[in-house]
């Protein structure tokens, strides 16, 4: 990415030390969440400028557009997508599609959810399930927790098929030059069997002991997803833009784009219909109430982030580092790809993935002379994004997802605590893990 | 002047083992908005109000107003309830004390609060308002904008 440079840091400190401080401390602050991350990473970000690690020009040269585009550019088109009430829809559709059994439901709300989450970012598809199943399970008089418990795991599980389901694929997707189609061919195979075992994982935790009267079941046969669906023009419009976009990311390559433009172009051409013959009035309404969708202290969050990374990396620190790892695990391939694999799963199931994946990457290009260039570490990108984002399972900090879920569980009178949660989750999320390190032996090394 | 002065005499109360059946038939028979569930001690423990009752009657998710950023109160136009399934919800828990459902954490006024400041929280927001001490969570009464129009309206 950066490559190091004479550092003009002030009182003629040691610019290694100085960087290493600011970015532990960075993490410290980050891992307590005494202060919202958006500011840390900001505050880190300004150090790293002010202390003379690195000008301004390097540091914007930093913030990697193509990652803060895609994210942008998803957050408004799912904004507008999610107006129209399809995924609503597609959540009753599915309920009905197994004539509403409390098993059948509890499957198929979990493979919609990893579906869903594998095109758009998960906790967006979490807020837009959860609702339809808590109304579901009221009306089947079935226990909520075994459901939510299953969608928060489905929605990270599913994220991780391609580049644009969960923020450390699009991290690792933009930073390295990894095509959507990358990810779906050497992630989505082994996402596939992992699904498959959770969903005959809770099946039998829960679902095969779960009954409903047939009374309740008609009741839920009698729900209209048909009424669900709000704005049936915008509808069509919002599904032809994702169909385009998804296609534009198939074919990025081929088409000469980058992610970053991919999104931002869905996103304008998504607004530009969504507006189209509304008042200057209504308009200016309508963007800004998009607009405030966009999660902005997760765009901030990054853009600090990225600043830090290039600050240590620019000092030098992330080589010394990868020096390390490759003369720890002794120049082994496999090994290197087996220990990114299950530390990124262990600390992503305890801290935010996203600081982890950020520091990893630059570290993990830093090893390329060992491994025989950029094409010898293809199997370790895939270490890398299986680990953190299935790793975000383990606990119920460990991922936005799972404290989203939990938080309208809470407000709707569910008890949604981390050790229930984490007794069945961890265990679950290491025999995913454990199946992602036999798919890599076997594919990859 | 204090909003104490705005209070009107012998205000109905609910016990907090009363029902919610009881609450639901007194919120009739009276036409209030909302009723206080005050204890022996005279110490507040909620306010048991109209909307308590729809909330008891839909499914509790789609009461839901506020949520994590991205949350979005949910729409019910899927449900093809009748005012039966409704009444079946709400009698579910008819039995149930009502204490359990009264919300200790609406505004209120501290008894010292003065006039202007009440008048304008109802205004903004509320259409009654429990006076209360903070710190002994001691019950004064409700002011409601019913109580405070008739006061404005003396002598008109």
């Amino acid at each position: 990415m950066h490559e190091t440079a004479p550092s003009m840091a002030i009182f003629g400190l040691d610019p290694l030390w100085l960087a290493t401080m600011i970015l532990i401390g960075t993490y410290a602050l980050i891992i307590s969440e005494r202060l919202n991350r958006a500011i840390v990473a900001l505050l880190g970000a300004m150090l790293m400028v002010m202390l003379g690690l690195l000008d301004q020009r390097q540091a914007v040269a930093g913030i990697d557009f193509n990652t803060i585009g895609l994210l942008v550019g998803m957050m408004i088109i799912v904004s507008i997508t999610r107006k129209c009430g399809v995924f609503e829809y597609l959540a009753i559709w599915s309920a009905k599609l197994v004539k509403a059994s409390p098993a059948g439901i509890l499957a198929m709300l979990a493979a919609v959810t990893a579906v869903v989450s594998a095109l758009l970012d998960n906790v967006t598809t979490v807020l837009l399930v959860v609702p339809v199943t808590l109304v579901v399970t009221e009306e089947l008089k079935v226990n909520p927790y075994p459901f939510l418990f299953s969608q928060i795991l489905a929605s990270n599980i599913g994220g991780t098929a391609t580049l644009i389901g969960d923020p450390p694929n699009i991290l690792i997707g933009t930073l390295v030059g990894l095509s959507f189609n990358d990810f779906v061919i050497n992630l989505a195979p082994v996402i596939v069997v992992v699904l498959l075992v959770h969903l005959a994982s809770v099946h039998l935790i829960w679902g095969r002991r779960m009954t409903a009267t047939a009374e309740a079941r008609a009741r839920v046969m009698a729900f209209d997803e048909k009424k669900t669906i709000t704005d049936p023009r915008l509808l069509k419009q919002a599904l032809a833009v994702v169909a385009v976009v998804i296609l534009a990311f198939v074919l990025a390559r081929f088409l000469g784009l980058e992610s970053g433009t991919i999104g931002i172009a869905g996103a304008a051409v998504l607004l530009l219909l969504d507006n189209l013959g509304k008042s200057a009035e209504e308009q200016s309404e309508n963007v800004t109430k998009v607009f405030n969708e966009v999660e902005w202290i997760t765009i901030f969050f990054f853009v600090g982030l990225f600043v830090v990374i290039a600050g240590v990396e620019h000092a030098g620190l992330l080589r010394i580092i990868a020096n390390w790892l490759v003369e720890a695990t002794g120049g082994d391939l496999t090994l290197t790809g087996l220990s990114v694999l299950w530390s990124s799963a262990v600390l992503s199931a305890i801290v935010d993935n996203i600081p982890f994946v950020a520091t990893m990457i630059p570290l993990i290009k830093a090893m390329a002379p060992t491994f025989g260039g950029p094409d010898g570490l293809m199997p370790l990108w895939w270490c890398l994004s299986l680990g953190a984002c299935l790793g975000g399972n383990g606990t119920l900090i460990g991922a936005s997802a799972n404290l989203t879920v939990a938080g309208i569980a809470e407000r709707n009178g569910i008890p949604f605590r981390f050790l229930r949660y984490t007794k069945i989750a961890f265990p679950l999320m290491l025999i995913h893990v454990a199946i992602c390190h036999v798919y890599l032996l076997w594919r990859y090394f | 002047m204090s909003c104490l002065s705005l209070l009107s005499p012998d205000q109905p109360t609910l016990r907090p083992e009363q029902t919610v059946a009881d609450a639901v038939r007194l919120l009739l028979q009276l036409r209030v908005l909302a009723l206080p569930v005050v204890d022996g001690g005279q110490r507040y423990r909620g306010m048991f109000a109209k909307s308590h009752v729809f909330k008891l009657a839909l499914p509790s998710i789609a009461t839901i107003t506020r949520g994590p950023h991205g949350y979005h109160p949910m729409d019910l136009s899927f449900l093809p309830d009748s005012l039966d399934d409704m009444r079946d919800r709400l009698r579910a828990v008819a039995g149930q004390p009502v204490v359990e459902f009264a919300d200790a954490n609406v505004p209120f006024l501290a008894p010292d609060m003065p006039v202007s400041e009440a008048v304008l929280l109802l205004h903004r927001e509320r259409n009654f308002l429990p006076v209360i001490d903070p710190q002994t969570q001691k019950f004064f009464g409700v002011v409601s904008t019913w109580d405070v129009i008739s006061r404005l309206g003396e002598e008109l």
